[in-house]
């Protein structure tokens, strides 16, 4: 589904991410794992075109959407949720929503807007407040609300569950299951949380330094013994 | 013979316009001040010219040389001017009246060049109140926004100069060189003068005085500048410029940086507007001392040549000043030769396409410089500062 | 003291709209591109030009008729869409690829002083190659017999068409209102100022949203200086020069991060600037009997509340918080 090709991203003249390649397939859970500053942020950010591509290929469904504006990226079916400032906070609830939405018929955003208050009902009752009113919680409902609008074929969350308490981060890596198994989505999970998190996922690669130090089964990850020492602090 | 003066005026002009950019560079290009508001430090030299050594002089007079002041204000043609002022009140309120001096000027100056004491000590006069206004000025036109953005600080000063610039304009007598042009007196003593006359070329002595003086001010200022860039203090302000916020948690006052950034700066411009003034403008008024003339081409210079370069800055100076003479006058042969093969302009409109080209020329020359060498003919030296040291490094790395 | 004249402050409100719209435009660029746009006043004049052409040229044909008239509609639209245009070039030709190229703020900065100077002399050239340079009196001139006064009980007569700014003023803000609150592009345009990465990542083209702002920003300008025309005494692209500190005092006064910041703050400076010289110059008078033309020194009382808001509150009007205020 989302194929990606000796990627080397960074920030103007700062280089960050090397020469990474990895494949996410359809209706699976890809984690990425590794310590802070490893560049799991920047990889996400050149995927969607907001950080610097040096050089690589990014391929959607076998197309190549490298070097296409982000706003494209998201039209073609990748949403992506950012770690932080995931939401406008001077816009309402369904301002936002329509926002996420931009472009498409108003019949469909409402459609989907509908979908995804029966997943987030809470959201439903808070449509036309600011959201910067929201609790933190709910602000994180309504970031992946909004990754949802689209209707992604590819969803890429950067540490969704950062900030939430373990109870609501627990349900939250459940959700993240059933998007995979009930809404035949693809994900490209960045997490901290390593363990619960490989525990759903599918594959999974450890980054450290920008340097892929391991690609293959998140299984096969959270066995490692070795690797998880070291980099995961997984006993 | 007027060739000659007419080029060293010119000259004269380019050496004004090293010593002003070689200040702004001080404020915009190692401080990072953005001074939109150059042409009204410019104006202040201009002013304590035409303005207040003027009344100075003549003040001197009346404390020094009774007679001499009642031959110079007493004259019965001034009547009508004054009504029955006392010579004093007229040194004081009427002595800028456009009828009153245009003839008091001269005279003013023959007076000073025979009494080498009141010359001198006017001079000194001069010299040293621009000075303090520059100051002054440097202060008051920044203090309200060195504490905010740049860009905060950018509009509050092209506002004050605009501001100023209008205020002076709408000046119609009392104050001086606003609407109304005021002329400047010559202050040089006779014995300097004739040790001028008797130096080659054969011009006018006070002439070759303003040019020496220019001179003199634009080499005191490099060298001046360049100190400043290698010493620890040019570092301070480089390193402000590049982060701001960096440097202020490493307990630099920024605000108080910026202001005597702003003060030293605003003093050499002042100093340059002098003698600028008193040597190669002599007709004194507000009106010309635009944003164009003196804030825009300046920063013209400054971007061609290099920001945070000195050298850069002179020769971005001398490209600009010489690039926009040579197309005022290679146009009226340019538009010939277009009329030849039938598409060239005619009758008024000739006139003001010269008027206007040399100022379209600047700014396409900036549009294409921030474009195509935003570092300037010549660019800044780099790694000394620790940030900029670091940025080598980080670039080195990343090749 | 004598009361001031409804004319009078007709003619101070006109004043006080056309640098709200001003203001307002210089806010958008500087909100959306982060550009403090200096050409704005030339801009301005740049509509004032237009209108005086269109006068000149088209509608100095129809002086003994009616359709006179439709010189104050035209004109502003006509102006509106020049000048935006106008903007959208400035935009793409000469600011767009600098911030690609990472440009610095002063450097953005000296780019618009540029893009100033090209068109200001551009101007000049135009208007020397137009005969008329006054719109008021050519207006004057041509317009006897048209431009009936009105008589308002309690108020005295009154000229239509100076209520042409201030109405024309109030329906940009209650458009721009509407807008920015009701239709998707209105709120793709307040997403992408609030964030622009975020407008990016869920698929809003914020390119198309600086474009199309620049050109908002353009068109009330055109429009703003389409309207001046005809209460200016004369059109010189000098005149720019007068503009540009009260242009920027409001944008700051009503606080550079706020649309409506703008509107306010302009239309404060705009008819501060024209109602206080004159109240003081009248005051002056009463106490001490001698007149003295104090609304020469307007701009200074512009600059002088824009030092008092950079001193006080750099936030500006927007960023005062008027709810603990009104609580005490």
């Amino acid at each position: 589904m989302l194929k990606v090709e000796s990627l080397n991203v960074g920030y103007g003249k700062f280089h960050i991410v090397f020469d990474v390649s990895f494949e996410v397939k359809e209706r699976s859970i890809f984690t990425i794992v590794g310590p802070n500053g490893g560049g799991k942020t920047t990889l996400l950010n050149g995927i969607m075109g907001i950080a610097t591509v040096f050089s690589g290929r990014v391929l959607l469904k076998g197309q190549d959407i490298t070097h296409l504006p982000p706003h494209q990226k998201a039209r073609l079916g990748i949403g992506y949720m950012a770690q932080t400032d995931n939401i406008f906070p001077g816009l309402t609830v369904i301002e936002n929503l329509l926002m996420a939405a931009y472009g498409l018929p108003e019949s469909v955003a409402r459609d989907r807007m509908e979908t995804v208050f029966t997943y987030y009902p809470v959201l439903k009752r808070r449509t036309g407040q600011k959201a910067r009113s929201l609790s933190g919680g709910e602000r994180q409902m309504l970031a992946i609300s909004m990754t949802l609008m689209r209707d992604p074929d590819v969803i890429m969350l950067d540490e969704p569950t950062s900030g939430l308490a373990p109870i609501l981060a627990k349900d939250l890596l459940k959700k993240i299951a059933a998007m995979r198994d009930e809404l035949k989505k693809t994900v490209l999970l960045v997490e901290q949380n390593v363990k619960a998190a490989l525990e759903i996922s599918d594959d999974a690669m450890l980054l450290v330094s920008g340097r892929s130090e391991f690609v293959g089964k998140a299984q096969a990850l959270l066995s490692d013994e070795a690797l998880g020492r070291k980099y995961l602090g997984v006993k | 013979m007027v060739e000659l003066s007419a080029l060293l005026i010119e000259i004269g002009n380019v050496i004004t316009f090293v010593t002003v950019v070689l200040a702004l560079n001080l404020m915009a290009g190692y401080a990072g001040i953005p001074n939109f508001g150059m042409a009204i430090f410019v104006y202040t030299g201009a002013f304590v010219v035409g303005a207040l050594s003027v009344r100075f002089a003549l003040l001197l007079l009346a404390a020094l040389e009774p007679a001499a002041l009642e031959a110079l204000l007493g004259k019965p043609a001034y009547k009508p001017y004054v009504g029955d002022m006392s010579l004093v009140e007229i040194a004081l309120f009427k002595s800028m009246e456009p009828t009153i001096n245009r003839s008091l000027i001269p005279e003013l100056s023959a007076v000073l060049s025979q009494k080498a004491l009141v010359a001198v000590a006017v001079l000194l006069f001069t010299f040293l109140v621009a000075t303090v206004l520059g100051v002054f000025v440097g202060v008051i036109s920044s203090y309200a926004a060195v504490r905010l953005k740049e860009d905060y600080l950018a509009i509050a000063l092209l506002a004050f100069s605009e501001m100023m610039v209008q205020v002076f304009f709408a000046q119609t007598d009392s104050v001086a060189g606003g609407r109304y042009a005021v002329y400047a007196p010559n202050v040089w003593p006779s014995e300097l003068s004739s040790i001028a006359a008797a130096l080659p070329p054969a011009v006018k002595p006070e002439l070759k005085i303003g040019l020496l003086l220019a001179i003199a001010l634009a080499l005191v200022t490099y060298l001046y500048a360049e100190r400043i860039a290698n010493s620890p203090m040019g570092r301070a302000l480089r390193a402000m410029r590049d982060d701001e916020f960096a440097l202020s948690t490493y307990g630099r006052d920024i605000p108080a940086m910026r202001l005597r950034v702003m003060m030293l700066g605003g003093a050499i411009t002042a100093l340059a507007g002098v003698v600028y003034a008193m040597s190669f403008q002599p007709v004194i008024k507000a009106t010309d001392y635009t944003r164009l003339t003196w804030t825009f081409i300046p920063w013209a210079m400054m971007i061609v040549g290099g920001m945070a370069n000195n050298l850069g800055v002179v020769l971005g100076a001398v490209v600009i000043y010489v690039g926009r003479k040579v197309l005022e006058f290679s146009l009226p042969e340019l538009f010939d030769l277009l009329r030849s093969v039938g598409i060239g302009p005619e009758g008024a409109a000739v006139d003001v396409l010269r008027a206007v080209a040399p100022n379209i020329f600047v700014g396409v020359i900036i549009l294409l410089m921030l474009y195509l060498r935003p570092k300037g003919l010549l660019e800044e030296r780099p790694g000394r500062t620790l940030g900029g040291r670091l940025r080598d490094l980080m670039e080195k790395f990343s090749r | 003291m004598v009361l001031p004249s409804f004319e009078f402050l007709l003619s101070s409100a006109a004043a006080g709209a056309a640098l709200a719209l001003l203001s307002m435009g210089v806010t958008l660029t500087y909100m959306t591109t982060r550009v403090s746009n200096f050409a704005h006043a030339t801009m301005a004049i740049t509509g004032a030009v237009t209108t005086l052409i269109l006068l000149d040229r088209i509608f100095a044909g129809f002086r003994d008729s009616p359709l006179y008239y439709g010189l104050f509609i035209v004109a502003p639209i006509v102006a509106a869409l020049v000048v935006g245009a106008l903007a959208v070039i400035m935009y793409l030709v000469a600011i767009r690829p600098l911030i690609r190229k990472g440009t610095s703020l002063i450097g953005l900065m000296i780019a618009t002083l540029a893009f100033d100077i090209i068109l200001n002399n551009l101007l000049t050239v135009v208007l020397q190659l137009t005969p008329a340079q006054t719109v008021g009196r050519l207006l004057e001139a041509n317009v006897k017999g048209y431009l009936v006064a009105i008589y308002v009980p309690l108020v005295g007569y009154i000229y239509p068409h100076r209520l042409l700014l201030p109405l024309i003023a109030l329906l940009v803000a209650v458009g721009l209102h509407l807008f920015l609150t009701r239709t998707p592009f209105g709120i793709s345009m307040r997403a992408s100022i609030e964030n622009p990465q975020l407008a990016k990542i869920i698929g809003i083209d914020i390119e198309r949203i600086y474009v199309v702002s620049w050109f908002l920003s353009g068109a009330t300008a055109g429009m703003a200086g389409s309207l001046l025309a005809f209460e200016m005494p004369g059109i010189s692209p000098a005149a720019a020069y007068l503009y540009i500190v009260s242009i920027f005092a409001g944008s700051i006064v009503g606080g550079i991060n706020s649309i409506y910041g703008a509107l306010a703050g302009g239309f404060l400076v705009g008819s501060m600037e024209a109602i206080v010289p004159v109240m003081l110059s009248d005051l002056y008078q009463l106490l001490t009997g001698s007149y003295v033309d104090i609304l020469r020194y307007q701009r200074m009382f512009s600059f002088l509340l824009l030092i008092l808001v950079l001193l006080v509150a750099p936030e500006g009007l927007a960023g005062i918080k008027w709810r603990g205020i009104r609580r005490g």
